[in-house]
């Protein structure tokens, strides 16, 4: 038999549906979230290459508006052959590049060296001008400062301050003979000089008259160069109002990784030295502090300018972009920008907490459906559960009447149906106890058997042959299936295993294949009923105009060989045995003795404490291998008024047993005398009469001494 | 013994229906010699002695019976006169079996036996008769 092995406690269909769909709405609504924070993502890195392009052009177009004067101031000096001459009255050019300082605030200085060390500025005085005026002892009010720096016909340098207000008016001029500025050695000079050609743009650097940081840009002319101050602060201040908010960051930089703008002015240049109070070198790529941008250069330093990276800097994600750009004079610099993803889109617990409550609320408002859905397809399975413990605990007699919305489950139940009406009906051509054990026990059926201990009932109806030769055979067969009817089912009833029906007897037994407690007593309970029920049969059958049957009735217990008889194709469950013989010699015997029901001695052993037995003979049918005690059952001791025990009952058992002591004493004569005191209070008796026939022929020819008492049969019926 | 016996007929009454059991007291004929016997009888009890010319100078005792034996079956086969007399002597008590008892059993017997039996109650009433 197979035994399921032992789990722990199984969750119930309906339970485990629901679960799934909870979980599956769950799991769509998780993956919504997802994919819905991915592809945010995916659109968020777009918008910020978008936005990152916008800025950088933006801030370009700045950078080109920005120098657009510069240049052009720088360009228009460089071809007036007045600005040439170093001499030369600087009058007429005056106003113009007063107009531009003017105009451009970024430029802050416009100025002209020459080969033999003249020098011309026009420096545009703001609020960072300031201090330096006042140490050069200027007046407060002066807008403009034109310093002039020229060698006299004795060689003397000679440098003179004029300064003009805002109306261009000149309000105050101061001298100075030993100027120690000389144009020739600085740098801008010296970049400009060495390629006429070309716009010189040395990288930006610390004012010495500000402390501001600007760059230079410088053009070489026939015997000098002109040189334009812009100041970057003003540039920086636009770089920083694109960006969105401070974590935005910004920084440019040139091939050589020298820092050309950077979003906060004061990282433009590398830490002051010990001593120093501001260092004037500026700074590269490799002085970065800023953790994002450094993220940032590091990628592009392995890989190149890059359109769009994420970065994970101290476990917030960035977006970033390193892109190559031209300056106007043909110069390659990069751009650097980064900014927070969060900029562009939520975190996922953001998306999260945004999809959730929707999902929350489709999941609410379809859980209805959901618990209906679950319902249609848990409900039925269940019922359909049920009805499979219901064939397994043998009970076929209820179709299945159930439908489902799902074809499957519909199938399920149309095969389930069909399988328990098969059942039903192949369970009649076989025991029910043993079709219900095979279903219980899940075991296989197969050739063999086991020896138990086994009650066993023979019926036999009286002088069937007759009965059946006087009506018609289509009145025999629903005669004797009725009669089967009620037998059989009282047998089953009784926890009885009808074996087979032969011919017009019923095989029946007890304790097998399913035990039995007391199965004695079933048994002879059993024939009781049978009795019974015969004696209502037989009312109706005379209603009827028909004949009534007498049943006889063997009971026999004993060991028998229990099990599977026959071909693998065909197996009958069956007992065999000594044990099922000398049940039907029992059964035959009434014939003899003209009794009902006769049981063996091994039956009132058990028995006779709750039935009434009468003891007929001691008996050795043929073929039987030991001699039998044969008793006949009567009635069932305090049983019901149908089969119970009677008075008339007691009676002969109480006058036989005195007949039967007699007997045993074997003085046949005194026995003679106790049967003809029998023979007047039971004159019907048949077993008396027996013995009276026998007692006469003993009177006769005594039997041997050594007689047992036995009677032996020489014929089965 | 053959089964298929049970039934009304076979009821201790109808059984007790070809039996009788009958007290003779001492000095009693149970039969005559001469008379037409249809019975027979089992000594039950006491003494029965079968005597053939009884009441006669020929008379002679042809045997004395004991309790068990049965007497008078002679006659009963043959359906004739009895051949000799029963008496006891000091009182007896006989279980008479009728004709047809008697008969039954020969019907039930074998058919060999029964023309046996028939063969020689008809021999002994021929030699009696010579």
């Amino acid at each position: 038999m197979h035994t399921a092995p032992t789990r722990g406690q199984r969750l119930s269909l309906f339970v485990t549906v629901l679960s799934l769909f909870l979980f599956g709405a769950l799991l769509v609504g998780t993956g919504v979230t997802v994919t819905n924070y991915v592809h945010t993502r995916q659109t968020a890195a777009r918008v910020a290459s978008d936005t990152f392009d916008t800025t950088i052009d933006r801030i370009n177009e700045r950078r080109l508006a920005f120098f657009a004067p510069v240049f052009l101031i720088a360009e228009l000096l460089r071809n007036d052959p007045s600005f040439h001459q170093s001499a030369g009255p600087k009058e007429a050019i005056r106003p113009l590049i007063v107009s531009a300082l003017t105009l451009s605030p970024q430029i802050s200085a416009v100025y002209a060296g020459y080969d033999n060390g003249n020098y011309f500025q026009i420096l545009s005085i703001s609020e960072a001008e300031k201090p330096f005026l006042a140490r050069l002892g200027g007046p407060p009010s002066a807008r403009f400062a034109i310093q002039e720096i020229r060698a006299d016909n004795d060689g003397v340098r000679i440098e003179t301050w004029k300064f003009l207000d805002s109306d261009h008016r000149q309000i105050g001029t101061l001298s100075d003979d030993r100027p120690t500025y000389d144009p020739r050695r600085r740098d801008w000079y010296r970049e400009a000089s060495a390629k006429p050609q070309n716009i010189a743009r040395p990288p930006p650097y610390i004012f010495a008259t500000t402390s501001q940081a600007g760059m230079t840009i410088a053009r070489a002319f026939a015997g000098g160069a002109i040189g334009v101050d812009v100041t970057l602060d003003r540039l920086m201040a636009y770089v920083r109002s694109v960006r969105s908010n401070e974590k935005h960051r910004f920084v440019a930089f040139d091939d050589q990784n020298r820092l050309l703008a950077h979003f906060d002015l004061d990282q433009m240049f590398k830490p002051p030295r010990p001593g120093d109070v501001r260092s004037t070198e500026l700074a590269t790529t490799a002085d970065l502090t800023d953790p994002v941008a450094r993220e940032a250069v590091q990628l592009f330093t392995r890989r190149g300018p890059y359109r769009m990276a994420d970065l994970d800097v101290g476990g917030t994600d960035y977006l970033a972009t390193v892109v190559r750009q031209v300056a106007r004079d043909g110069g390659v610099f990069f751009v650097l920008y980064a900014a927070p993803l969060s900029d562009f889109q939520g975190t996922l617990a953001d998306a999260a907490a945004r999809s959730l409550p929707a999902a929350l609320l489709i999941f609410v408002l379809t859980l209805p459906a959901i618990v209906y859905l679950a319902h249609s397809i848990s409900k039925p399975l269940a019922r359909l559960s049920s009805e499979a413990e219901l064939i397994r605990s043998f009970q076929l007699d209820d179709p299945i009447k159930m439908e489902s919305r799902v074809r499957e489950i519909n199938t399920l139940i149309r095969s389930m149906s069909g399988m328990k009406s098969t059942i039903r009906e192949v369970s009649k051509f076989v025991p029910k106890a043993l079709v219900k054990d095979i279903l219980e026990s899940e075991s296989l059926v197969a050739v063999g058997g086991k020896t138990r201990r086994i009650s066993i009932l023979f019926t036999d109806v009286k002088d069937f042959t007759p009965i059946a030769a006087g009506i018609p055979a289509e009145r025999l067969m629903v005669n004797l299936s009725e009669y089967f009817e009620d037998l059989a089912s009282l047998i089953i009833k009784e926890n009885g295993t009808v074996d087979k029906f032969i011919g017009d007897a019923i095989f029946a037994f007890w304790n097998a294949p399913l035990p039995v407690e007391r199965h004695e007593h079933a048994a002879c309970a059993t024939a009781l009923k049978c009795r019974l029920a015969l004696l209502r049969l037989n009312a109706r059958w005379m209603e009827k105009g028909l004949p009534p049957w007498h049943t006889r009735f063997g009971v026999h217990v004993g060991e028998a060989v229990l099990g599977n008889v026959g071909s693998s194709d065909r197996i009958d469950y069956t007992a065999i045995g000594d044990t099922v013989n000398i049940a039907a010699r029992l059964e035959a015997l009434n014939n003899y003795y003209g009794t009902g029901i006769l049981v063996s001695g091994q039956i009132v052993d058990v028995c006779s404490n709750q039935f009434l037995f009468r003891r007929i003979d001691r008996s050795q049918p043929k073929g039987a291998a030991k001699p039998l005690d044969v008793f006949e059952l009567l009635g069932a001791v305090d049983g019901p008024e149908e089969y119970g025990v009677t008075p008339a009952m007691a009676k002969l058992v109480r006058d036989w047993n005195a007949v039967y002591d007699m007997y045993a004493s074997q003085d046949w004569l005194r026995t003679l005398d106790a049967l003809e005191a029998f023979a007047s209070e039971h004159p019907e008796d048949v077993v008396a009469g027996i013995y009276l026939e026998r007692v006469v022929e003993f009177l006769l020819e005594p039997p041997p001494e050594n007689w047992n008492g036995i009677m032996h049969f020489s014929s089965k019926r | 013994m053959t089964l298929a016996r049970g039934n009304s007929e076979t009821s201790v009454q109808a059984v007790w229906k070809g039996l009788d059991r009958r007290l003779f007291p001492a000095g009693a004929t149970i039969f005559a010699e001469g008379e037409l016997g249809t019975i027979a009888y089992i000594l039950l009890r006491g003494d029965v002695t079968i005597f053939i010319g009884f009441g006669t100078p020929q008379q002679r005792t042809v045997t004395k019976l004991k309790p068990g034996q049965m007497f008078g079956v002679h006659a009963l086969m043959a359906g004739s006169q009895r051949a000799a007399s029963a008496f006891t002597e000091h009182g007896c008590e006989l279980l008479a079996v009728g004709e047809g008892k008697l008969r039954q059993k020969l019907d039930d017997a074998d058919p060999f036996l029964r023309y046996w039996v028939d063969y020689l109650s008809k021999r002994i009433i021929d030699l009696s008769t010579q």
